[in-house]
């Protein structure tokens, strides 16, 4: 179980591993993104890691690399051409960052640094743990973007939250600034948000320092 | 028994996994290219529909594999009453600044030679958001119009300038064809 759980918080690849965040950056201006992305990441981690695990004994350590790049872009590539035909409005708003996801460097490291070592049901576990541990970054970095940037919360295409009619309804005129959309806004947000869980981590450390 | 080579035994590994690799892919590609080009097909739809609602009531047929010199073209749709031709719908990509993909959808009407509709309906480049009456092409005649470049892009608006005038010379060297496929 632990091989689950590790990927939610304690190794959590994104506030954790600073891993992948050229995408998680990029599409994090909606929770629709998120989740197609975050799905997509998952898909793709789980099926590379099951593959590499139960290919580690006959995959020679001089071409490894080589091997891995091949099973992980066959899998994007079936991610991308499917994600275009049966969810071609997220597809086309998420554009480039689905075939990137052959080089993000979660992918490659779970591939390298666990499936390669451990049994095919450790491996299946890491990569669900760490697919569920980005979504989960993402849709909370996206959703404090989306509220402070737009004021909406798009969950999915036409079910879409508009806080900041709900608060002119009330009187109440929220200012929402663009700025949270922009890559520069995503580094502010990003930013705190590792501060926020760094100061979470310390103090529970200190507790358990106390405790022991 | 000789023990093969190194080398070639790594070869054939990446042989094999390639092969397979590619076995699916054709297999996915398969089971997913009419789903996409259904895709396309109906945000191009939806896209004249907008833009030019004359044509709404009319199914446009796409006449890509019997349209000369057709490797121009991602497709070419035709309108058409059932007797007589409406409209020619040009799809084409250009390639803009660093190379980024410019796809263009185009209609000229078939009676007056009018371009009636001209739409960016992809740039990988960011052109902003660029109203297609900048360009100055609906209502211009196909063989006499005047394109005008965007300011600060002029990359994109040459590549996109090469594109229209490859659509108009197309239409006025084949009109003739286009209006009886």
């Amino acid at each position: 179980m632990k091989d689950f759980t590790k990927g939610l918080w304690e190794e959590n690849p994104v506030f954790v591993g600073l891993l992948g965040l050229c995408s998680v950056l990029a599409i994090s201006v909606s929770i629709q993104n998120a989740i197609g992305m975050g799905v997509a990441l998952t898909f793709v981690l789980v099926f590379s890691n099951v593959i590499i695990s139960l290919l580690k004994k006959i995959i020679p350590y001089e071409i490894r690399i080589p091997m891995y790049i091949v099973i992980i872009a066959t899998l994007v590539t079936i991610v991308d051409m499917v994600m275009n035909a049966y969810l071609f409005e997220l597809h086309a708003s998420l554009g480039i960052f689905i075939p990137l996801i052959v080089v993000n460097c979660i992918i490659l490291g779970r591939a390298e640094g666990f499936a390669s070592k451990n049994s095919v049901s450790r491996s299946f576990l890491d990569g669900l743990g760490m697919g569920i541990g980005y979504t989960l970054s993402l849709i909370i970095l996206s959703l404090i973007r989306e509220i402070l940037g737009s004021g909406t919360i798009t969950i999915w295409e036409n079910i879409v939250i508009d806080i900041n009619k709900l608060f002119q309804d009330q009187g109440t005129l929220l200012l929402f600034t663009d700025l949270f959309l922009k890559p520069s806004g995503a580094f502010i947000i990003f930013g705190l948000l590792l501060g926020v869980i760094s100061t979470i981590k310390i103090n529970r450390k200190k507790k358990l320092g106390d405790k022991v | 028994m000789k023990k093969i080579p190194k080398w070639l035994h790594y070869s054939l590994i990446l042989l094999v996994l390639g092969l397979f690799s590619g076995l699916l892919l054709a297999y996915f590609n398969e089971m997913t290219t009419k789903v996409i080009e259904e895709n396309l097909f109906n945000e191009m739809k939806s896209i004249l529909a907008e833009e030019v609602p004359q044509y709404a009531s009319f199914e446009p047929n796409d006449i890509t594999q019997s349209v000369p010199e057709k490797s121009l073209f991602k497709h070419v749709y035709k309108y058409s009453d059932g007797t007589s031709t409406n409209a020619i719908v040009y799809y084409i990509n250009t390639k803009g600044y660093q190379n980024g993909l410019i796809s263009i959808l185009m209609t000229v009407d078939y009676e007056t030679d009018k371009i009636v509709q001209f739409t960016i309906i992809e740039a990988k480049e960011q052109l902003g958001k660029v109203s297609n009456s900048q360009y100055n092409l609906i209502d211009a005649s196909i063989d006499s119009f005047a394109f005008t470049p965007l300011a600060g892009a002029t990359i994109s608006s040459n590549a996109i300038n090469d594109a229209v005038n490859i659509v108009a010379n197309h239409y006025v060297q084949y009109k003739t064809v286009l209006g009886g496929n």
